[in-house]
């Protein structure tokens, strides 16, 4: 019998967790704009947009924990933030499940619209896009969470 | 209506005094020249020369370190910057994609120069969160 993949479709009122390292200082809560557009920006390896989970499945904690373990670096901190589905969706980005089959972990999501060829095409509205999300549809910024070391291999 | 012609031309310096000159603006005392030339030398010593030095304590699922290349063109950009005295950025971060982006927002202006992987650098003039305006940026080339 195969796992559960999460492929359910995304509801409006679902959260979605993104994290960010401490060390990038893409969050600052000193700054009048806390996170930076930069946390929205894909680099060559966001083909199919920026990664998310899915708050039904993952909580902010294992999901630092996550960004750890698929990391070369172990000693990150990290933060974690908390996006409402339907406020993305109201400014045009596409949220959907993209279940993680290499690695197994339930609740993988892309905003699949925020791809680096979109971003290549398209660069001041991708980055009034972002800064509207930094802006305006944060809900909440937890953390630092970590470091975890090679304990992030397993999750509480 | 902001007008973007200034801000944009190529031989113009972002990050100057966003207040229109005064007497007094036009008298910037010593103590805050000293300041914006610390603020700029902190930047390149602690920040940028660290990133050169180790890019790797970058490194993430979510971000490419700077490059080498783009690294070493936001010090030079920053030294010419901290040459001519003006404002030293509100934030200096990692684009996530190999390059690096200098920022200062005053209200709702934000002036941005983003230096990319390769070390080519643009300028780019935001208004409320939206691009107004984007030129190529040749200072430290």
């Amino acid at each position: 019998m195969s796992k559960p993949d999460a492929c359910d479709p995304i509801a409006d009122d679902e959260i979605v967790l993104k994290h960010v390292t401490e060390r990038s200082g893409w969050y600052d809560p000193s700054r009048e704009v806390p996170v930076k557009w930069e946390a929205f920006r894909p680099n060559a390896n966001d083909v199919n947009g920026k990664s998310v989970w899915r708050a039904k499945y993952k909580t902010a904690d294992e999901v630092a924990r996550l960004a750890t373990r698929f990391s070369n670096r172990k000693d990150h901190r990290y933060f974690v933030m908390s996006l409402r589905v339907g406020d993305l969706r109201r400014i045009g980005i596409q949220v959907a499940a993209t279940p993680d089959e290499g690695q197994g972990e339930l609740g993988h999501a892309s905003l699949s619209n925020l791809n680096v060829a979109e971003y290549e095409s398209h660069q001041d509205t991708f980055r009034a896009l972002a800064e509207r999300i930094c802006r305006e549809l944060i809900l909440c910024v937890s953390g630092p969470f970590g470091p975890f070391g090679e304990d992030a291999r397993e999750t509480p | 209506m902001l007008d973007c012609s200034s801000a944009l031309a190529s031989e113009v310096l972002p990050f100057g005094d966003s207040t229109a000159a005064t007497e007094e603006s036009l008298s910037i005392d010593f103590s805050e020249s000293n300041q914006r030339r610390e603020a700029w030398q902190q930047l390149i010593d602690f920040k940028l020369v660290e990133w050169g030095r180790d890019p790797g304590q970058l490194e993430d699922v979510d971000l490419i370190p700077p490059t080498q290349a783009a690294v070493d063109r936001a010090v030079r950009i920053a030294m010419k910057m901290q040459q001519s005295g003006v404002q030293p950025p509100t934030s200096v971060v990692p684009d996530g994609d190999g390059g690096v982006n200098m920022e200062r927002r005053s209200g709702a202006t934000t002036e941005s120069i983003e230096i990319a992987s390769t070390g080519i650098a643009e300028f780019v003039l935001l208004q409320n969160g939206r691009v107004v305006g984007r030129r190529d940026f040749h200072v430290g080339r």
